[in-house]
């Protein structure tokens, strides 16, 4: 790979072990995929770094040192809850390095809206594609360490996802069905990933609304069945104009169909199929938006929360300050609903039977809640159920 | 058909060098590190792999499958898996998502992908696999 003069004294050491430590991965990166340089990124979005995931020397240098792009990071918890993982301490620490707070795996919900063609570097697979995807920023799959040394070098391998060719389709979905709410984006999304796996999925035939909800459900999911980085919906996202435009004028390497059979077996994989009766509802993953905690108030007015039901509502900590300000957390909480800011996996006690609206919580959540089953549907349903206690 | 003791030797690419033997654990389908593997434990987990693979442990396994997915996570969890003395012998993958890439570099696991037969095919839960990641090759014995 090509290396300009100041990464040539990076890698030899002249700027300091971490950066040495950076150059030497970004390299050893770039090289297995074949990249001829590295090209400087706008900003990042990473993962709180934490001892585990570092060699002990690199981390203690790290957490002193002052990181090269602007870096928003995720930390996962609730003070309100006392449920955060970071002491003040260390909280200020990560200031320090310049690594501002969105507290949420959704930052695109608050501020972090990269531009189209800007360069950046992601982790979040759920974050990552929506940036690639709906913005038409360029990120790979980032992860523990090459965020890291991204944000340590301000530069990644030009590879993959930041080209005009990695970019390419590689799977037509013709969309033969009609989606009437988000969760089915999610089943949508978990259909194709099995297929995608790590390639560019594109979307025809898709009709109606496709917003910032839909776009959500549906790129986790893709992220969750598949390793999908990048996808694009003919007519409405900014890479795919036309078919001919998300395949750059080639043929897709494979077609398939998405009818009303594919979206029924989906939503059917999803759920075990245990019990009806329901201990938890669990909707947000990723996040919740201000407009579905407005939908979620509207069902839930002037009712109650099933006996022996705990309904969560997972969200950004500035939605919830805007749910608080327009009374929406009010009416949600007087009907035995919570508002958190938490991500759920670890966080909640261990459920019997759960519902959710998110096709990444039902897929991970079974080896984190070994003996725990899972109802997957759209909102208004897994809101029915917390208010009846039972899936119907 | 195969015969217990029959070597079949594979052509990949290596990616992260080094030389290692184990049974192979075969996936036919793709892994998240994220929920697929306890790094506490080194297991493999519910919902994530077949049922009858379900809490086998990878320490010193040769890790057989198509390609990583799902949670960016995986790459500090498979480091994480390792410092914590659960380290595979060696990861066989056909296409390498980004995320493992991150995690073998790290962890320094013999990684060989883009092999000339698929591996998951060719290669069966039980089988012994010598990998010589510096030059690419893969050689199995049957066990069955």
């Amino acid at each position: 790979m090509y290396l300009t003069n100041e990464e040539e004294k990076a890698y030899k050491g002249e700027s300091g072990l971490l950066k040495e430590w950076a150059m030497k991965f970004l390299t050893k990166f770039g090289d297995i995929y074949s990249a001829e340089k590295l090209i400087k990124i706008d900003t990042a979005f990473t993962f709180l770094p934490t001892p585990q995931a570092f060699e002990s020397e690199i981390y203690e240098v790290l957490i002193k040192s002052k990181l090269a792009v602007p870096t928003h990071c995720h930390i996962t918890g609730d003070p309100e809850r006392n449920l955060t993982r970071v002491t003040p301490d260390r909280l200020k620490t990560f200031v320090d390095m310049g690594i501002s707070l969105t507290s949420t795996c959704a930052p695109y919900m608050c501020g972090y809206c990269p531009t189209n063609g800007s360069h950046i570097s992601s982790v979040e697979s759920s974050c990552l594609v929506y940036l690639n995807s709906v913005f038409g920023a360029r990120t790979h799959r980032e992860s523990f360490p090459s965020i890291i040394a991204s944000a340590v070098t301000g530069k990644t391998p030009y590879f993959g996802l930041h080209t005009d060719e990695g970019r390419k389709g590689n799977l037509l979905v013709n969309v033969e069905t009609e989606l009437s709410n988000p969760s089915d984006y999610d089943a949508l999304g978990y259909f194709a990933g099995g297929i995608a796996g790590i390639d560019v999925p594109v979307f025809k035939g898709v009709t109606g609304r496709v917003g910032l909800e839909e776009f959500k459900g549906l790129g986790a999911a893709l992220a969750t069945s598949g390793g999908v980085g990048l996808y694009h919906v003919v007519g409405v996202t900014p890479e795919a104009p036309s078919v001919k435009a998300a395949f750059q004028g080639d043929k897709p390497e494979e077609t398939v169909t998405f009818g009303k059979d594919e979206l029924e077996e989906a939503k059917e994989h999803l759920s075990t199929h245990g019990p009806e009766e329901v201990d938890y509802v669990i909707l947000g993953c990723p996040h919740l938006s201000i407009t579905e905690l407005m939908q979620v108030a509207d069902l839930v007015k002037g009712k109650k929360v099933h006996e022996g039901v705990s309904l969560w509502l997972l969200t950004v900590p500035m939605i919830r300050w805007q749910a608080e300000q327009m009374g929406i957390r009010d009416t949600i909480q007087k009907a035995g609903g919570n508002i958190t800011t938490v991500c759920w996996s670890g966080y909640t006690p261990t459920p019997k039977v759960v519902a959710t609206d998110s096709a990444k919580e039902a897929h991970y959540a079974p080896a984190h809640y070994p003996k725990t089953d899972f109802w997957f549907g759209s909102l208004e349903k897994c809101i029915n159920t917390a208010l009846t206690g039972r899936w119907r | 058909m195969t015969k217990k003791g029959m070597k079949i030797v594979l052509n990949g690419r290596g990616v992260v060098g080094g030389v290692a033997e184990g049974n192979a654990i075969v996936l036919k389908k793709s892994l998240s590190f994220w929920s697929g593997l306890n790094p506490q434990t080194g297991t493999l987990g519910r919902g994530q792999v077949p049922p009858e693979l379900v809490g086998e442990n990878i320490k010193g396994k040769v890790l057989v499958y198509p390609f990583g997915k799902g949670s960016t996570a995986g790459g500090a969890i498979l480091f994480w898996n390792c410092k914590n003395g659960f380290a595979p012998a060696a990861i066989i993958n056909q296409k390498l998502d980004t995320v493992v890439a991150n995690g073998v570099i790290a962890s320094k696991v013999p990684t060989i992908i883009e092999l000339d037969q698929d591996p998951c095919q060719v290669i069966e839960t039980g089988d012994f696999v010598k990998v010589d990641a510096d030059n690419g090759t893969v050689e199995v014995t049957k066990t069955e």
